[in-house]
């Protein structure tokens, strides 16, 4: 696909431990087009943290090749940075930091000026219920407001591609409302997400391309409709069951609870 | 202050745009950073503070501390090449020490992977900022420590040799800085990011322990005439070490007679700093950022430690000797393992147990006392006592830890004495850390003196257990591991070192006037067991009201 906005080929990532080596991704290839909402969903361990990693510019020595935006991850990194955002799974910020003195950092690092930050920053955390704390030290914040700063900071300088590992991770019920109805009219202006996440019914409803990595393998990709057909499944979640292959989910709940009870 | 410190890298801006340096993003990221080491937070969970001062209470003990080297160099020009060198050392061991003790904040901050990283920020800008960043906070602790030498140094030789000796400081600082670079990229590159964090450790408490013997033992090196004469010729070894080139060069042009040795120092002060600077900077800048990277990828080892099972068998075996519930018994167990894997609880309690053999030492090796004549002394009360500084320090330092947010289970489980837990979390680090060395220590006191001191020791070994119990039922009651450790507390620990030392001076001397007077311990020692086995019954049964926690 020529007008990719991601393409990966035959990428692959070790991490080294003394003498042993452990593969967590193995030749996976993808090409995502503009305005795609990728849900990028698989169990723990399955190597979605290491490809976004790798596809934001914070892994740099992995195998196989990498294109974002028209540019190649590796050749070209800045170029790719300067067209991304990033939201991170874990609430990592300069706590002792406002929010406006964060995004201030984050939007200068982005070549934006100083007073269009302030302004668009202000406004964004009048959004996100965060207008009353703009000044206030992060390391004060709940989790949920830390993570309101990072999904601001991921699209302040308004990325053409957003890569978002756990987004909604202690966010509450109005504020995953709101960043679902973002990423969509996102995706319709074109901007490209990449969502990598556990929480299969956000994943089922706002993308519109799944797909699922067991092990460092892809193993589908496609939409929602199209994983499910032919199968006996109603939901995201049955079916991500069935394809990593793990049913017995009864029966294991069922030997967790006799245990407990002995 | 953070403007003033942006306000001097200005005029230099062309000079680092040409160094390939975004200046705009160097500005805006050490501009981050300082604000935030200007905010250093203290206190626990939520009530946290901004700290006041910060900085100058750093500055003004620094500055004592340079005060006392000062002291060094007043004894004029006879010996400067001796005392500079001691000067010089002093200052890169304080450097590196600094960059260790701040290496999570300073020099691996592991957020800058998920923050910076995917910015369009250039390696050489980020590598810039990091090398500035670190400069900067080193610079401090140099030239705070070189404030009263330095004006002593002027006052004594003059204003020349004096801004000589600042840019001495200067490089030193500079080399120090890509000496351990240089040590930590090579750690980075050979081992993963749990192991490197446990070498960090490992590598701050021998330095504290190297710098405590230093302590100690430079005195007596300031007086030996046969050291201080050692250095009146040039040897080629010399050459090698990084402090006698800004001696070697500094001295002959304060005394005269400055030779082609002299301008061979003078050559490796400068050049080698600076060269040091510019490795750094384009060599091994990538690799810097790329290493970092790594660093909090997580290890996928998952090795089996060998001899574990006997281990637990040896932990189990001690439970059972020295606790008296089933609760007081599960806290010592647990406690066992935290305690042998934390590592800030190792940073702070491993160091002492280095100090007590360094304080033996030095007392032994004080003067020329013959062996008879330590046999015929009461040194004895030396070896008994100072073990008691690891227990003090297994006292305060047992209630912190970075994760003391993991304390919520003690609230959640169902005990009737909380003082059950805090028990067996005491008598776990006691048996594990303090006893054995006790041990090791009094076999050294039974070899010297004889069998007849083993009532001493066994009398010792309980006033200060004794001891150890007041001084626990005297604090509040707090859970094992259960309190964030912040600069206010750490400051509070000259207050505690002033504690110890008075309680262990109080508990030798009583001893000794026990031995002055006569007294047999063996009879007082049955008082001493009742009041111990009192003090330790009250301990363990203190309730939930007098628990303090900060969960």
């Amino acid at each position: 696909m020529s007008n990719a906005i991601i393409t990966i080929n035959n990428l692959s990532k070790s991490y080294r431990n003394g003498k042993t080596e452990k593969k967590v991704l193995h030749n996976i290839n993808l090409s995502v087009l503009p305005g795609q909402i990728i849900g990028y969903i698989g169990p723990n361990g399955a190597g979605k943290s290491t490809t976004v990693k790798i596809l934001s510019g914070i892994i740099s020595d992995f195998e196989g090749e990498a294109m974002v935006a028209g540019y190649d991850i590796r050749k070209e990194p800045l170029k790719v940075k300067e067209h991304i955002g990033y939201i991170p799974e874990n609430a990592s910020l300069y706590e002792t930091l406002s929010p406006m003195e964060f995004l201030q950092f984050v939007g200068q690092l982005h070549g934006l000026d100083v007073s269009r930050i302030e302004d668009k920053a202000i406004r964004l955390l009048e959004l996100f219920d965060l207008k009353q704390s703009a000044h206030d030290r992060m390391n004060t914040f709940s989790k949920g407001m830390k993570q309101k700063v990072l999904i601001i900071s991921g699209i302040i300088h308004n990325p053409d591609v957003i890569f978002m590992d756990e987004p909604l991770d202690g966010l509450d019920a109005n504020a995953v409302i709101i960043v679902k109805e973002i990423l969509m009219q996102l995706a319709k202006e074109g901007k490209t997400i990449f969502y990598s996440s556990h929480i299969m019914d956000v994943v089922e409803k706002i993308s519109d391309r799944i797909i699922l990595i067991n092990q460092g393998i892809v193993v589908a990709d496609g939409s929602y409709e199209e994983l499910s057909q032919g199968k006996d499944t109603t939901s995201l979640e049955q079916l991500f069951t069935f394809l990593t292959g793990k049913s017995d989910h009864s029966q294991r709940a069922g030997e967790i609870i006799d245990i407990v009870e002995q | 202050m953070v403007k003033f410190i942006l306000s001097l890298f200005r005029p230099f801006r062309k000079i680092l745009e040409w160094a390939g340096v975004n200046y705009h993003q160097f500005e805006v990221i050490l501009q981050a950073k300082l604000t935030m080491d200007n905010r250093k937070v203290l206190g626990h969970n939520n009530q946290q503070k901004a700290m006041k001062n910060a900085l100058g209470m750093q500055v003004m003990i620094y500055t004592m501390m340079g005060g006392f080297m000062s002291m060094m160099l007043m004894k004029g020009s006879g010996a400067l090449f001796f005392f500079t060198t001691i000067f010089f050392s002093f200052i890169m061991i304080m450097v590196i020490m600094g960059l260790i003790s701040e290496f999570n904040t300073i020099l691996f901050d592991t957020r800058d992977n998920s923050i910076l990283l995917p910015r369009p920020i250039t390696p050489r800008t980020l590598l810039f900022v990091r090398v500035m960043h670190i400069m900067i906070y080193l610079m401090v602790i140099s030239l705070s420590l070189s404030i009263i030498p330095l004006i002593v140094f002027a006052i004594t030789f003059g204003v020349a040799p004096m801004l000589i000796l600042l840019a001495d400081v200067m490089l030193m600082t500079i080399f120090s800085v890509f000496l351990t670079n240089i040590i930590y990229m090579l750690l980075m590159k050979f081992t993963s990011g749990e192991r490197l964090k446990d070498i960090i450790v490992y590598s701050q408490i021998v330095m504290a322990i190297i710098f405590m013997g230093a302590y100690q033992l430079m005195p007596r090196l300031a007086e030996n005439e046969a050291l201080i004469s050692s250095f009146s010729q040039i040897k080629l070894w010399m050459y090698l070490v990084p402090p006698f080139w800004m001696s070697a060069s500094l001295t002959p042009i304060i005394n005269g007679g400055f030779s082609l040795q002299s301008a061979i120092f003078l050559t490796l002060s400068v050049a080698m700093p600076v060269l040091g600077l510019w490795i750094l900077s384009s060599v091994l800048a990538k690799s810097f950022n790329q290493n970092l990277a790594t660093l909090d990828q997580g290890d996928t080892k998952s090795e089996k430690k060998k001899g574990k099972a006997e281990k637990a068998t040896l932990v189990d075996f001690l439970a059972r000797i020295f606790t008296y519930s089933l609760d007081e018994r599960t806290s010592f167990k647990t406690i066992w393992q935290i305690s042998s894997r934390d590592r800030k609880f190792k940073q702070a309690v491993y160091p002492a147990l280095g100090y007590v053999f360094v304080i033996i030492l030095m007392t032994f090796i004080n003067g020329h006392t013959s062996m008879a004549d330590i046999v015929e002394s009461k040194k004895f009360l030396l070896l008994i006592h100072v073990p008691s500084f690891i227990l003090f320090i297994l006292t305060f330092s047992l209630r912190f830890s970075d994760n003391f947010k993991a304390s919520w289970i003690y609230l959640t489980i169902p005990v009737q004495r909380p003082g059950h837990i805090i028990s067996g979390a005491f008598k776990a680090v006691t048996v594990q850390l303090y006893l054995p060395i006790f041990i090791i220590v009094n076999i050294v006191t039974i070899y010297i003196w004889g069998a007849g001191v083993i009532g001493q020791i066994i009398f010792g070994l309980c006033a200060a257990l004794m001891m150890n119990y007041v001084i626990l039922l005297l604090q509040p009651a707090i859970f094992p591991f259960s309190d964030e450790k912040s600069a206010e507390q750490s400051g509070r620990n000259a207050t505690k070192s002033m504690l110890m030392f008075f309680t262990i001076t109080a508990m030798g001397g009583l001893h000794y006037l026990l031995l002055y007077l006569n007294v047999n311990v063996l009879n007082v020692l049955p008082l001493v067991l009742i009041v111990l086995f009192l003090l330790s019954r009250k301990y363990r049964l203190t309730p939930w009201n007098k628990m303090t926690n900060f969960v």
